[in-house]
């Protein structure tokens, strides 16, 4: 049916192409003036319609068109020409280069156009074409290796998980250290997607805004890296912004685009499971349940169309896409549907434009998988029993009961240690989730020319976002989390559903001034904005306890007394803002902003805070007499401060009601002083440009320092009613550099080999907590606290985001290892003294992106490589408490001994004292170091076929294999892409290699 | 210039100023509505009555769902050192608080100051003016919280809490405060006790019976004067006679949290018969076999096997305290676990009993104050008490003339099994029947049996009399803190207190050292101020 439905719109689209083509046929050549070369992809239009088509390969085309037509001809970089038809049957016509045109434009904050050249901070752009050969569901994957100073992790939740995007390091201790994400110049909200706070029972991971975009939609991808190219999008950009910019519809360009790519998904790099012994190290004569019979061959299609078309003064661009997956992890299915339309319209005197733009997005997840203990599939198929058989175990997961009439849980292993398992099919089955979510995003903007010198822009978005998740555990599910029924004495099984709404509006008029005088070139603008976002939260949960009616899971099956919880929050910025760039000869360029906001999350009374920037450019060849080798040299340097209010809520005194409908005292007193977070950068980077852009080198150096950072500290206690209170305090230091090489090596002929190489560091420290009440200085502050588990993420001074600690062997005062009664060791306290600490961000990272083509032969192929850095696998620490890992089965069968620092221990012995929750966790640490062919493609692309004008057909492989990586599992998949838990995997979905075929059809 | 402005800027700015000029509806904005504020709670109180069930529910914690926070709050403390229970699971490599490795001693800290000192300080403020007869409840649940908080660590910060002058005080200034509190509780009562359907409506206890919060306020004095008698007699004897003269809990009065407001899930019954976490004790077997009390088998199961096997043992079973177990459970999973008709998720959970009341007052009179009754008539009402609650009442003529049974020896029948020395003999001979001679041991030895399984007040009267006598920790892992074959006496003071609030935390150490001349400081080896010989 659906197949039936896309051929249908296929052929009307055909159609419409068919039926213009009524009138006598012109035909021609378009050449460039002076070298005659052909030049493909020229728009040719008749003038005052939307009809037209594009010159081919070898730049002809042939049109049907009315006697007394005017044909206008348009290429990037070329000066337009107009030809009046009247008896010529060909057209020769030659085009003129357009020096101005020729000069790079960046679209920068607010969708402002400035050329390249100008910009005083540094940004890097990828092309539509790297984002959709070797495509990825979540756009943003495509980035890895091909923009310097980006560092991208996963979640290990699948298509349609999120992705954490780190520009220049983590800035925040408590807020968010993502990029804001803008579409044509306006903000996109979901940034307030569920991410994991806990280990072993962490909240699902809810997919951020930006998985959701279609990347055939994308014409390319714009990164500002530091604060200084985004002061003007305020707080949300402190963490650098990645600009996207959609297809439009061309003037004069009828086109319609059909995609379609498959991929097949391997899971790899998952731990290996022994199938020889049971937890008492005796042999087993069956075959046990491992991780190789867990996964699956993972399937993924995405099919997309889209048709655009484009008048003299109105053009639109409409898609559709759909994404169809099958994960690794058996059962988990992913579709979404993406619907995009957008229209620009200008009037007939070109000075007022107006665009619309539409999406929607509908999609499903069944079973994502997430990282944890509880009702985590993953995690009871690491730990299933060794003594029960895997076709036991796959095939009688369930039992029926006949005298309760439900089929109950089957092999729930209980295990050794004070962790409880269950079975990894019965979750698949009957602990199943669901995630939808519906998402529109609408907005408008219109703009007025008053002459040259004067336009006045006003934009308007709403961007809304539901979710609906839902686990239905049915009964005899996860026996210790979910309690039994006080009347019954049975488990009826346990129901949580969140219904998630985000809705931000964005509203800003800006006045933009154009002028030159002699020498000097002003461009300023000066405008207002308001941002204004609801969140809302209901979640109906069974918690610990056991639903009322078995098996039936709804709000009104709650247990007794237990009510819905709601949650709603709202923030609000108010902003004014200037900018002035100040240009003198195409020598010097100086830029100031300023801007203004007012924050509702700020005490009333309070909430205002102004912020500046000052760059300064000058580009050298255009001031000095340079070889002629040098085609562009450019410094360059900023200084910048940005703002950043508070989340909503935490200036007002709130008590909240719990679960069981009771009033809990708040434990924190209202933030009176609250102030915005302050972050401090300098950026000095330089450009070189040589042998007419046959190799372009871009280099920087920033540090950015983030004060007034948001504590939740300790009150001392007794001082007031409260035992905790928000502190405005500490700085964070994030220093390094970037280094972006481009170039053409080999351009001869046919054959051209494009490269780019980006390397960089960032250095994160930590220079200041927080003073306590009684005057001294806080030297640590926990943000993840792992509880029985010996793992904690931790905020001390000297030390940076992301560190982790983890625990030793209990030692003497001597510094050897303590050896117990029963010749085992023990482990040591995780304690500042203590523990091991380790740094979970990577010192250095590098991607290599190259283009290779000949003919119509494209080979694409991505290296990236992370350097340095460490991650702790409480994954393997748990498989070797519980004699599911390898490294169990050779302890077994090992007689003699294991060393550890000159000391003999007993095998087995050892290593159920140093593995577990509360293990010598950090002899679980790896090194994340990591060298990976990220991406391969290989595609051709035919010319003219039939009533085609190209198809491409690629073969494409992500994520292929590594060169080099320490670690047993891939460090890349986060258990989390928020602020905590980080450094750390614990069950999370393994990584993913995939092959497909891509084919691409241009009408 | 002037034109630019007047024709392009201004409109703009004006524009911007269309969105900006309105902040004046930020601190509505501010306000998540789903939750109360303090302008919003206003309304009927609720910023006063709302926290009742908080703070009832925390006492003995069930505020939440979670279990696991009673669990390390209570159950592995004070249920275990009083000889009540004990874990078949190895926590921590059986390196924990049963066997004196003080692991969990943050939570009965962090509970009960987050769940019932804020609270109840906060609605000291608020209401002292407005109602008085509330305040009355706050202060009884502010007191019946806290006074279990300095049994556990000794010096708190209290007299001055809530004001930037607070420190530690010395257990002594806690109790007079604590006695200042209850006094007030009970005058406020005296003046007025009509009930407030606000107030019934959120009260776990009584269901707005102020009466009944009277006589809990006079119950609850009692109890701390009897916890002070042989530091302070005269302070003891005044205060003991003062609350029996204002009417302390008859036959059939009782405290407890009940389903009467909003359901509870009993704690206990989460960690016995789900999480299989907690077992009958050593102690428990030996005192109650040893007496052929009734009571075994109403509180406990008796032991049972694996599904296919033998029954490990006829009869009752405990778990003896501070022994290295099995990797995982092995046959301890067997032994005698908390009866689930005596502990259920809906069942009440009990903070006080008309049975201890008759105790305390024997033991008073056993002093020699004016108690209102002889010793011996007290003792046995006590017990004819604790009798009734549990319906067996027929049986407790016969026992309380039973001049023979005398606590059993404890055999651990896993002992064959895997090769240990668990079993111990029996540490007294005392029995049943009252006799003058050995009456303190006898009166205590019974309010440990009736007030089962409140274990953080057992654990208090066992380090304050030495009764019952309890068996040693087998292994002691206190690494010299509690002296070998000696008892706990107290938790460590939780290590956040030594970095944040250090200059208190000194002073809180001092103080612990001063009111007691055997404490050597912060460690589980300190008896507090009221545990002197």
């Amino acid at each position: 049916m659906k197949f039936r439905l896309l051929t249908f719109v296929v052929s009307l689209l055909l159609m419409t192409n068919f039926l213009q083509a009524q009138e006598s046929l012109v035909k021609g050549t378009v050449k460039e003036n002076g070298t005659g070369e052909p030049l493909p992809g020229v728009n040719v239009l008749i003038k005052g319609t939307s009809v037209g088509t594009t010159t081919d390969f070898n730049g002809e085309f042939a049109l049907s068109v009315e006697k007394g037509g005017t044909l206008v001809f348009s290429y990037i970089g070329f000066v337009s020409k107009e030809v009046l038809v009247e008896n010529q049957s060909t057209f020769d016509i030659s085009l003129d280069v357009d020096a101005e045109q020729l000069e790079e434009v960046v679209v920068t904050a607010l969708g402002v156009e400035r050329s390249a050249e100008s910009l005083t901070y540094s940004t890097q752009s990828v092309s539509s074409e790297d984002l959709i050969t070797a495509k990825d569901p979540n756009v943003m994957n495509s980035l890895s290796g091909r923009v310097a100073g980006l560092q991208l992790s996963r979640s290990g939740s699948g298509a349609g998980g999120s992705v954490k995007i780190n520009l220049r390091g983590n800035r925040s201790v408590s807020g968010s250290s993502s990029p804001l994400y803008v579409i044509d110049g306006v903000p996109m909200a979901g940034q307030g997607a569920a991410q994991p706070g806990e280990i072993e029972n962490p909240s699902r991971d809810g997919g951020d805004g930006i998985s959701n975009i279609n990347p055939e939609d994308i014409e390319s991808i714009n990164v500002l890296k530091g604060a200084a190219a985004s002061a003007l999008y305020g707080s949300q950009a402190a963490n650098g912004v990645i600009m996207i910019t959609t297809k439009k519809g061309e003037a004069g360009q009828s086109r319609v685009s059909f995609s379609s790519n498959f991929m097949a998904e391997q899971a790899y790099l998952y731990p290996e499971m022994q199938s020889k012994y049971d937890a008492e190290g005796n042999a087993i004569n069956h075959k046990a349940h491992t991780s190789d019979d867990f996964y699956e061959t993972g399937t993924t299609w995405v099919n997309s169309l889209s048709y655009s078309q484009g008048g003299d003064n109105s053009q639109f661009y409409a898609s559709y896409a759909n994404t169809n997956a099958q994960g690794v992890m058996p059962t988990n299915t992913f579709n979404k549907h993406n619907f995009s339309f957008n229209t620009t319209t200008k009037s007939r005197n070109d000075k007022l434009e107006m665009r619309f733009s539409a999406n929607y997005i509908t999609q499903e997840g069944f079973n994502r998988p997430s990282a944890g203990a509880y009702m985590n599939p993953i995690y009871s198929s690491y730990l299933s029993s060794r003594s029960i058989s895997q076709d036991e175990l796959k095939n009688n997961y369930q039992t029926w009961n006949k005298t309760r009439q439900i089929y109950e849980q089957n092999y729930a292993a209980p295990v050794r240690s004070e962790i409880a398992n269950e079975n990894p099919y019965w979750l698949l089955d009957k602990a199943t989730s669901e995630d939808i979510r519906n998402r529109y995003m609408l907005s408008g903007s219109l703009s007025y020319k008053f002459n040259e010198n004067f336009s006045i822009q006003g934009r308007a978005n709403i961007d809304a976002t539901d979710d609906v998740w839902e686990r239905k555990a049915h009964a005899t599910t996860n026996p210790i989390n979910i309690s039994v029924d006080p009347g019954t004495g049975l488990s009826h099984g346990g129901y949580f559903k969140d219904e998630f709404s985000n809705t931000m509006t964005y509203a800003d008029a800006i006045l933009n001034y154009n002028k030159k005088i002699n020498d000097f070139n002003i461009t300023a603008l000066v405008g207002g904005a308001i941002r204004d976002e609801k969140n809302s939260l209901y979640r109906v949960t069974s918690d610990k306890r056991s639903i009322k009616y078995t098996n039936i899971f709804t709000v009104a099956s709650l247990p007794e007394g237990m009510v819905p919880r709601e949650a709603a929050t709202q923030r609000q910025v108010q902003s004014v803002f200037a900018s002035a760039s100040l240009g003198y000869k195409e020598m010097v360029y100086l830029d100031v902003t300023g801007r203004n906001d007012w924050s509702s999350t700020l005490p009333v009374g309070d909430n205002s805070f102004f912020y500046p920037s000052v760059g300064l450019t000058a580009v050298l060849n255009n001031m000095f007499d340079l070889p002629e080798v040098i085609s562009l040299a450019k410094v360059r340097g900023n200084y910048t401060v940005l703002g950043n209010d508070a989340n909503a809520g935490l200036t007002i005194l709130q008590h909240g009601i719990n679960f069981n409908g009771d009033l809990a005292y708040s434990d924190i007193s209202p933030a009176d002083n609250l102030k915005p977070e302050l972050s401090t950068s300098i950026e000095f980077g330089a450009e070189l440009e040589l042998f007419n852009g046959l190799l372009y080198l871009d280099a920087n150096f920033y540090k950015t320092n983030t004060v007034n950072q948001l504590f939740r500290v300790d009150n001392r206690l007794g001082t007031s009613n409260f035992n905790k209170r928000y502190v405005n305090a500490g700085d964070v230091e994030n220093r390094g550099f970037e280094l972006s090489i481009s170039a053409m090596p080999v351009s001869q002929g046919d054959l051209t080999w494009s490269t780019t190489l980006n390397l960089s560091r960032n250095v994160n420290e930590i220079k200041e907590l927080y003073t306590r009440d009684n005057g001294t200085e806080a030297e640590f502050d926990i943000v993840t606290n792992g509880g029985n588990i010996n793992y904690m993420q931790v905020l001390r001074k000297g030390g940076a985001i992301g560190e982790i600690w983890t625990a030793d062997f209990a030692r003497n005062e001597d510094g050897t290892i303590i050896v117990d009664d029963n010749g085992v060791p023990s482990a040591a306290g995780i304690t500042p003294e203590e523990s091991i600490k380790s740094n979970s961000n990577p010192d250095f990272i590098a991607g290599w992106a190259n283009t290779l083509k000949y003919k119509g032969f494209t080979l694409n192929m991505v290296i990236d490589g992370k350097f340095g850095g460490q991650t702790l696998s409480l994954t393997d620490s748990y498989m070797d408490a519980e004699g599911t890992s390898v490294a169990y089965a050779e302890a077994v069968e090992n007689d003699g001994s294991v060393e550890v620092e000159g000391i003999s221990f007993d095998p087995v012995k050892y290593l159920n004292a140093t593995s577990g929750r509360a293990g010598v966790t950090s002899q679980y640490l790896y090194d994340q170091t990591n060298i990976r062919l990220r991406e391969l493609s290989i595609g051709y692309t035919f010319n003219n076929v039939g009533p085609l004008s190209d198809v491409t057909l690629s073969a494409v492989g992500r994520n292929l294999f590594f060169f080099y990586n320490a670690a047993p599992f891939d460090p890349d998949v986060v258990m989390s892409t928020g602020v905590g838990v980080q450094g750390l995997n614990f069950f999370s979905l393994p990584t993913t290699r995939s092959v497909g075929l891509n084919l691409r059809v241009n009408f | 210039m002037k034109s630019i402005v007047k024709r392009y800027i201004l409109p703009t700015v004006l524009a911007a100023g269309m969105f900006t000029a309105c902040t004046s509806e930020f601190e509505e904005i501010n306000k998540d509505q789903n939750q109360i504020n303090q302008e919003s709670g206003k309304a009927d109180g609720m910023l006063v009555r709302g926290f009742f069930p908080q703070l009832s529910r925390s006492v003995y914690f069930n505020f939440d769902n979670s279990n696991w926070r009673w669990q390390v709050q209570q159950n592995l403390n004070g249920d275990v050192f009083s000889g009540y229970m004990a874990p078949p699971t190895p926590f921590a490599g059986n390196s924990n608080a049963t066997h004196y490795n003080l692991i969990w001693n943050v939570w009965p800290w962090s509970i009960g100051f987050e769940n019932v000192m804020n609270p109840a300080s906060s609605i000291d403020g608020i209401s002292e003016d407005v109602t008085p007869k509330l305040y009355a409840p706050a202060l009884v649940l502010k007191v019946l919280g806290m006074h279990r908080l300095t049994d556990i660590y000794g010096p708190i910060p209290y007299v001055k809490y809530g004001t930037p002058e607070v420190t530690y005080d010395g257990q002594k200034e806690v109790y007079t405060k604590f006695f200042q509190e209850l006094d007030l509780a009970i005058a406020n009562l005296e003046a007025d006790s009509e009930p407030m359907s606000v107030f019934s409506a959120v009260d776990d206890l009584y269901q707005g019976d102020f009466l009944m919060w009277k006589k809990l306020a006079a119950s609850l004095k009692l109890r701390l004067a009897m916890r002070i008698s042989n530091v302070d007699p005269a302070s003891a004897k005044k205060y003991a006679e003062e609350a029996i003269a204002t009417g302390v809990f008859e036959a059939g009065d009782i405290a407890q949290v009940g389903q009467g407001v909003s359901p509870i899930i009993h704690p206990l019954a989460t960690i016995s018969e789900i999480w299989g976490d907690i077992k009958m004790g050593a102690d428990m077997e030996s005192i109650l076999t040893g007496f052929n009390d009734p009571r075994a088998g109403v509180y406990f199961t008796e032991a049972g096997g694996p599904e296919d096997g033998p029954v490990i043992k006829n009869g009752f079973a405990g778990v003896r305290s501070g022994i290295d177990l099995p990797d995982g459970r092995g046959d301890y999973q067997y032994y005698s676990r908390i009866n689930p008709d005596f502990v259920n998720q809906t069942t009440p959970i009990v903070l006080m009993t008309s049975a201890e009341v008759y105790f305390l007052r024997a033991e008073a009179a056993l002093n020699g104050w004016n108690a209102g009754g002889t010793a011996q008539e007290l003792y046995e009402a006590g017990i004819r008490q604790s009798f009734e609650r549990h319906n067996l009442s027929d049986e407790v003529g016969t026992y309380l003339q039973d001049a023979t049974s005398v606590p059993a020896d404890y055999v651990d029948v896993s002992d064959a099994t895997y090769g240990t020395d668990y079993s111990i003999e029996a540490m007294s001979d005392v029995t049943i029947k009252y006799d003058a001679s050995k009456a303190l041991e006898q009166i205590i030895t019974q309010k440990w049996i009736a007030m089962f399984p409140e274990g953080m007040e057992a654990w208090s009267e066992f380090r304050r009399t030495g009764y019952p006598q309890i068996f040693p920790v087998r292994f002691n892992k206190s690494n010299g803190d509690v002296p070998a074959g000696d008892y706990i006496k107290r938790l460590r003071y939780p290590d956040g207190e030594t970095v944040n609030n250090a200059e208190a935390y000194n002073i809180g150490v001092e103080a612990l050292k001063a009111e007691n001349a055997k404490a050597t400081g912060d460690t589980g080896g300190s008896p507090l101020w009221w545990d002197v010989d």
